[in-house]
């Protein structure tokens, strides 16, 4: 074994000394500097990607816009510019041997950004080589600066067509993010993400509320300096299995030369929590005989039932008294420092920032705690909290002209706490949201909880008690990596990046003993403590060599080869019994160590080679194709292979191109690809579980606990990865003198190998009722415009509109033969999440209902609602159509600009979870059940879910009611950012371009749904279906920062 | 220049190649790279020898208390029988829980707890098989096994609709079976019982054990098959004495394995032990045919408001009154099959005969001197008078029976028993009226098989819902 390893190695050695071997330099050399600057202004750009066209040899300006290459070849050579933003420049250049010649660019302005350079699994390219769409999300830091995001998901939601967020209720909550709609029936249809090179966790985690906590939080818009969304299979191929979903690419930012900027921030704002939550009802009357009121339902109300007196309204959660609705408020602080050479750069930053989200305790229950003589804790007082340091350094060194070297770290140590929220009973929205429909004493309502606690209207448990109830989170997370970049050759290029990222996340839920409310016996103390650790290790090789065949074609051909390996584990515990000041599992009197939650790893190793040949730079082909291997596969499957092919084609640069005046680049593309998406790292295998088990000695009521096995999953040795092909195409044109942009993609997915839970019926016995398997095929299509126009561009004023629009569409096209019938499978045939070939994913199928007011008195009885006894198709419970408005007016010199965004969302359906609850639910007492001017669509509703009918003697009921379309229109975003003026800059010591801006997010909505929020979203935030459920919509965040530079 | 570069091209693509295959082909170094860590899985393979075969049969056991403990959702058949009959009330917030207390359950009631009964069968059947190879010789380990697939079997037919699948898994491969009438399924838990039977004839302590639960079972489905006289047969006291338990245990070391009706009566207070009235409209109205299991102050059914226990024990849904159980406590162990419900068989029998004194005299000899239920130990009770008629027979030989079985699923199979086997109708014998929390009860008279069975092809819905 050891002579092959040291053949391994002696192999590798081998490699690399031929590939140096080649490399002594063909050329004689020079350097070229200058300087750029933009058109416009005349002001010197930083950042500009300046490179000698078709090679490898490339730099950045400085802030000051200068830039120097080194190592030309000699003769003439093309140097050409490009930065985001700006049409890219080429320009002539002849090199001397040891000499330095001068190229100077002035840039214009452009709204498309062909030549701007992004990031592909095999090195960086320009867009234009590229056939297939991928939305950046522009300037990060200017967006950072102004519309001051709070995560990854206020950053990305409405900026790129075809990405669907769903951003999350509550501080720390775990947003849901889908890319070109859902293709996977069982499997997750989350992207995947890399940040500088490095698989990056975004697991979401539990929080022991219904509402998880997301692995994507730690992740600090203030460090991103770049986010690419990598949409389909057709672009994500060569990042193999598990891409079929998208990828997401994050670059930090990076170190500029010159001399030290520094950039600091100052953060304030407040949380504005405008959910508007239902009003309760109370229909107060008495029976037949007399007696003490009662409460009438309207479905069953009637002479000899119950005789309405009266009707009263009251919405706790909007009285300032006993509501713990308030104003949370955020804060954040930071600085950065860039600077350095061409050949040494370096950025580091350090920020914090904290969030008070808007729950808090009510004053009566601060009260009472006082009388008690119970200091009221911190994390009672506010029980929604967050609160971040991280953590930055990135380094480049040129250590000579063929050699780069950069090492990217960055650490995040986060804190956050959830309200008390569950589907059980510790939930504060329950206790709040679900009352009695009246203030004060009477009717069915209990004014004190089980322990003589008054409840001030709340329902059930006292707020104070079930805000004792602590849910928190802390991670620690350090992500690295290091890269470099060797050209043994001008036209090759070798990289090599490595790198880390590690979590350490702690899950932490504590009621100390005689806290909380007096549910089971969580009064004598109960703590969790669960510690979980998820490593990601990556490793990726690329060699890109470059080709000028013919003055016409140039062929670029790239070799990698990729590894990643993504670790998890966990240890679950528990304590119960808790002495005085205990808040330790070892404290506690019983303990459990959770002992199913076994040690994870999947490995995925890859090889890749890419050919792209470029013909007159303006018609670029490109084949590609990837072998994966992974460690989940079946035993049996050992191998998947992932093909590519693109072509884009610049086709207003042909001289045969109809010249017209009102059009400028116009581009034709198309791209063809494949990926998959693994099973779960245990799957494939054949597993029994262990656990003791207490048995009863015979002949005794005694008992003694034994190890017991027992069958839990009989894998699949078969298993292989869900396969995913894509072609996209579609168009880029500019317009109006480069005043208008517009992208046009369809795309049309294919999955096949589909891995589907295929249920078995449970009389089998089987002890895993869902096995995955291979056997479905699904197609998901659809289309993405964005137009960027840039309507004002004047010295004095200026005016730009981005629109985003899409939609998507998916459908079934196998689910496998039933081998009992022969027949086409249909999973979960009578429920009402189905999967049928022919319909949509998870199409949605309820029973009907009727409704007649017969007698017409506005009011609906049992016997005036008939439920259908069939169930019928009802649509999609994801939404297919996205839109966006996003708009900036710049006024005064370009010194104040005003932003806003507006997004649409909507052709899907969704519950109305909060009254399929409450009008279903002790007390009952929402609108519909109370109120007689209640409509009677809405009446109806409540009765087919609660009474439904009788038909042939079996009763039928259904929620077809609460089940409605999901679109609104929401005003997301909306800024105003003053550039102060140099002089009044430089008064405070500042330079130019440090700013002022006020942002506001989440600010109103509109929709015809009736729930709470149509993006209000309760549980599982990762699963396919959205859950608006006694949760709260996102809350407006109003803040105010200012940026200063150095 | 164009010769040197194609040479240097040339030698970058032997570069690759070579490197390349080295890479691919060097097959150890990959291996290391793939090879899943997945520490402390256990695969088939550790499952080769006598001792796994015997934690296999813990297991298997240890899933068996599904019956009453450790469901998904914590309901179990036990409970959720009680519920549906007079045991318990819904003290929940949930629609679909109040469902099967009000006997209006649709086939996709998602509290139902199909999948896990009859998953039971599907573990008790590996624990079989791998017994049978690895350990053939424990005989009362076997048997219990068997005693256990033969219960479960008649646990299904006794609470769920005619209609029962009876399908089985082996190494993976699955095989489905056409929808049975509960007869057919009670004749399935028979044949079990018999094997468990023949399996235990051994003299020693362990089989003459498991012999004595077989029995007892086994007269159980007799008596559901209407073969009164058989069943009392094979449970003499001779051959099953009054004071025989066999028991299913919980940890008390394991707060997430605890006695399943404490969980859901006197922790979460998801239901509440029953009456024969309610408050309705403020109102107290007797709920017909309900039996006063919270008020009658029975020694066999202790019961106390949620109110008077410590710490006190409120209702899930916040209104309900609350009354719990003391019958268990947290980790109590509960009878599966007893001496109890043996003498109980017998006097059925007598009840059939009709024997109607011979009846009396077996149920007031449990009533003088009461064997223990679990460790709970009744206090004596009074005899009671001999009733004039065979129907005021068959009404109290119902009611002592509902006291003395209280909670362990029992209650349910009796009344339909009542509606099959004595010509009573549904409105004759399980709760009817008025509904305390709206509506008027339904007439469901068992659970219907889950829609999840739907994926068997040959299943299309329950053949009927009678009792």
């Amino acid at each position: 074994m050891r002579l092959r390893r040291r053949s391994d190695h002696l192999a590798t050695g081998v490699l690399f000394a031929l590939c140096a071997l080649c490399g002594p330099s063909l050329w004689a050399q020079g350097t070229v500097t200058g300087t750029v600057t933009a058109a416009e202004t005349r002001l010197p750009l930083g950042g500009v990607t300046v490179a000698v066209f078709g090679t490898n040899i490339t730099t950045t300006t400085a802030d000051n816009g200068t830039y120097t290459l080194r190592n030309v070849p000699g003769g003439g050579v093309t140097i050409e510019a490009r930065r985001l933003g700006f049409r890219a420049a080429q320009a002539k250049a002849d090199v001397g041997a040891g000499q330095s010649s001068t190229v100077n660019f002035s840039l214009t302005a452009a709204v498309i950004q062909l030549q701007q350079v992004v990031a592909t699994a095999t090195g960086q390219q320009r867009r234009v080589e590229l056939g297939n769409a991928i939305s950046t999300l522009g300037d990060v830091s200017q967006t950072v600066q102004t519309r001051q995001p709070t995560n990854i998901a206020d950053l990305i939601v409405a900026k790129a067509p075809g990405v669907s967020v769903l951003p999350t209720s509550t501080l720390g909550g775990a947003p849901t993010l889908r890319i070109r709609g859902s293709s996977s029936i069982s499997l997750s249809n989350a992207p995947i993400y890399y940040v500088d090179g490095v698989r990056y966790a975004s697991n979401s985690t539990n929080s022991g509320t219904d509402t998880d906590f997301s692995l994507l939080n730690s992740l600090n818009p203030e460090d991103i300096a770049d986010v690419e969304i990598v949409k389909g299979p057709s672009a994500a191929t060569l990042y193999g299995t598990n891409a079929a979903n998208g990828v997401i690419l994050i670059t930090t930012k990076r170190g500029q030369a010159g001399a030290p900027q520094w950039n600091v921030f100052g953060q304030q704002g407040l949380i504005d929590d405008r959910t508007p939550y239902q009003t309760m009802y109370a229909n107060w009357g008495h029976a037949p005989g007399g007696g003490p009121p009662i409460r009438c339902q309207l479905a069953t109300m009637g002479p000899t039932t119950c005789i309405s007196d009266s009707l009263t309204s009251y919405n706790l959660l909007k009285d300032p008294v006993n509501t713990f609705v308030h104003t949370g408020q955020t804060k954040a602080y930071g600085m950065s420092v860039t600077g350095g050479t061409n050949q040494a750069r370096y950025f580091v930053s350090a920020d914090a920032n904290s969030q008070v989200g808007p729950i808090q305790m009510p004053g009566f229950e601060v009260q009472r705690f006082a009388s008690e003589r119970t200091a009221v804790r911190p994390e009672w007082f506010h029980p929604e909290a967050a609160r971040a340091l991280n953590l930055r350094t990135n380094l480049f060194a040129s250590v000579n002209p063929k050699l780069d070297l950069s090492v990217n770290i960055g650490y995040a140590n986060t804190y956050n706490r959830l309200m008390p929220e569950s589907d059980l009973i510790l939930s504060l929205y329950y206790i709040g949201m679900e009352n009695y429909g009246f203030k004060g004493p009477g009717l069915d309502k209990e004014t004190e909880d089980n322990k003589g606690t008054p409840l001030h209207d709340y329902l059930q448990w006292a707020p104070g008690d079930v805000m004792q109830a602590i849910s928190e989170q802390y991670v620690h997370r350090l992500t690295t990596s290091a890269n470099a970049v060797w050209r043994p050759l001008s036209w090759m290029q070798n990289n090599a990046t490595i790198g880390m990222d590690g979590t350490d996340l702690r899950y932490y839920s504590i009621c100390r003993v005689n806290e909380c409310p007096q549910f089971v016996d969580l009064r004598a103390g109960d703590v969790t403590d669960n510690r979980s650790n998820f490593r990601n290790y990556s490793a990726r090789l690329i060699s890109a060599s470059t080709w000028h065949a013919r003055p016409w074609i140039t062929l670029q051909s790239k070799v990698g080869a990729d590894y990643t390996n993504a670790q998890n584990d966990r240890l679950f515990t528990n304590g119960h019994t808790l002495p005085p000041g205990g808040e330790r599992v070892n404290q506690a009197a019983t303990r459990d160590v959770t002992s199913q939650l076994l040690p994870t790893a999947v490995k995925t190793l890859g090889f890749y080679v890419e050919e792209q040949a470029a013909f007159h730079d303006r018609l670029f082909v490109t084949g590609a194709v990837r072998t994966d291997q992974n460690s989940a596969f079946g035993t049996a499957f050992q191998r998947v292979f992932y093909p590519k092919a693109s072509v884009s084609w610049l086709a207003s640069n042909e001289s045969y191109f109809p010249k017209w005046n009102w059009m400028g680049e116009f581009r034709f593309r198309a791209a063809y690809g494949a990926s998959g998406v693994q099973p779960g790292a245990t799957a494939a295998l054949a597993i029994y579980n262990a656990g003791s088990v207490r048995i009863a000695n015979r002949g005794s009521t005694s008992a003694q606990t034994l190890p017991g096995l027992f069958a839990s999953s009989p894998g699949n040795a078969n298993l292989k990865p869900e396969t995913s092909t894509e072609f996209e195409g579609g168009f880029d044109t500019q317009l109006l003198n480069s005043r208008v942009g517009l992208n046009y993609t369809y795309y049309r997915k294919q999955t096949k190998n589909a891995l589907i839970s295929v249920p078995i019926a449970p009389s089998s016995g089987a002890p895993d009722l869902n096995l995955l398997e291979n056997v479905g095929a699904t197609r998901n299509s659809g289309h993405e415009l964005t137009m960027t126009a840039q309507l004002l561009d004047e010295r004095r004023v200026g005016w730009d509109v981005t629109l985003n629009g899409s939609h998507n569409t998916n459908v079934v096209l196998d689910l496998g033969t039933d081998p009992t019938t022969g027949q086409e499978r249909i999973i979960n045939a009578g429920g009402q999440t189905r999967q049928i070939v022919g319909y949509p994913m998870n199409s949605q199928w309820f029973r009907g209902y009727t409704y007649n007011d017969a007698n017409g008195d506005g009011i609906l009885q049992r016997s005036e609602v008939t439920v259908d006894t069939a169930f019928t198709y009802i649509g999609v419970n994801v939404p297919r159509d996205l839109f966006s408005v996003q708009t900036g007016v710049d006024l005064f010199s370009h010194q104040l600009r005003l932003t806003a965004m507006f997004d649409y969302r909507g052709g899907g359906n969704q519950q109305d979870g909060a009254n399929n609850f409450q009008c279903n639910s002790f007390p009952k007492a929402c609108r519909e059940t109370q109120d007689p001017t209640a409509p009677l669509d809405q009446q109806a509703r409540a009765i087919a879910k609660t009474f439904g009918s009788v038909t042939n003697g079996t009763t039928y009921k259904t929620g077809r009611g609460y089940w409605m379309s999901d679109q609104f229109w929401k005003f997301r975003e909306f800024a105003v950012t003053y550039t102060l003026p140099t002089s009044a800059a430089n008064r405070i010591r500042a330079n130019a371009g440090s700013n002022i801006a006020l942002s506001l997010r989440n600010i109103h909505t509109w929709s015809s749904f009736t729930g709470i929020d149509p993006e209000a979203n309760y549980g599982l935030s990762q699963s396919n279906n959205q859950n608006e459920f006694q949760s709260a919509a996102a809350p407006m965040y109003i803040s105010l920062r200012v940026n200063l530079k150095y | 220049m164009m010769l040197n570069t194609l040479r240097a091209r040339w030698a970058v693509a032997a570069c690759a190649i070579v490197g390349g295959g080295l890479l691919l082909s060097s097959c150890q170094w990959r291996d290391q790279l793939l090879e899943p860590q997945n520490p402390g899985l256990i695969d088939p393979s550790a499952v080769q020898t006598p001792a796994a075969a015997m934690a296999v049969k813990v297991g298997a056991m240890g899933q068996f208390r599904k019956l009453y403990a450790g469901c998904p959702g914590e309901e179990c058949l036990w409970q959720e029988s009680g519920v549906l009959a007079d045991e318990y009330k819904n003290s929940d917030f949930q629609n679909t829980r109040q469902d099967i207390d009000q006997r209006t359950i649709t086939s996709n009631n998602p509290t139902l707890d199909y999948f896990a009964i009859t998953q039971l069968r599907g573990y008790l059947r590996d624990g079989i098989a791998v017994m049978q190879q690895l350990l053939p010789d424990s005989t009362a380990d076997i048997g219990e096994l068997y005693m256990a697939l033969g219960f479960v079997e008649m646990s299904l037919a006794e609470n769920y609709c005619n209609g029962i699948p009876l399908g089985h898994t082996i190494n993976g491969e699955v095989t489905l079976g056409p929808p049975l009438m509960d007869a057919q399924v009670f004749d399935s838990a028979s044949a079990h019982l018999d094997t468990a039977l023949a399996l235990t004839t051994g003299a020693d302590a362990d089989n003459v054990f498991i012999h004595r639960a077989a029995l007892i079972a086994k007269a159980r489905a007799l008596i559901d098959l209407g073969q009164y006289a058989q069943a009392a047969a094979l449970v003499s006291t001779s051959a099953v004495p009054s004071a025989y338990q066999y028991v299913m245990a919980t940890d008390p070391a394991d707060n997430n394995d605890d006695n399943g009706i404490w969980v859901l009566n006197n922790q979460i207070a998801r239901i509440t032990v029953s009456d024969s009235f309610d408050i309705i409209g403020g109102v107290p109205t007797t709920t017909t045919n309900a039996l006063p299991f919270a008020s009658a102050r029975d020694p066999r059914v202790p019961v106390a408001s949620g109110d008077s226990v410590n710490p006190t024990v409120a209702p899930e849904d916040g209104s309900t009154p609350q009354f719990v159980q003391l019958l268990w406590g947290r980790d109590d162990p509960i009878p599966l099959v007893s001496g109890i419900d043996a003498r109980l068989i017998e006097a059925e029998a007598a009840l059939n005969t009709p024997n109607i004194g011979a009846m009396m005299t077996i149920l007031n000899g449990l009533r003088a001197a009461p064997p223990a239920i679990g460790d709970y130990q009744p206090a004596p009770m009074a005899a009671l008078p001999t009733p004039g008629t065979v129907a005021e027979a068959r009404t109290l030989f119902f009611r002592e029976k509902a006291f003395w079985t209280f909670g362990r699923g029992q209650r349910l199979s009796d009344l339909r028993r009542l509606i099959r086997q004595y010509g009573l109708t549904q409105d004759q014998v399980f709760p009817t009226g008025a509904y305390f929390k709206g509506g008027v009860y339904g007439t469901d008279v068992n659970f219907p098989v889950d829609d999840s069975e739907r994926s068997n092809p040959q299943f299309q819905g329950c053949i009927d819902r009678n009792a």
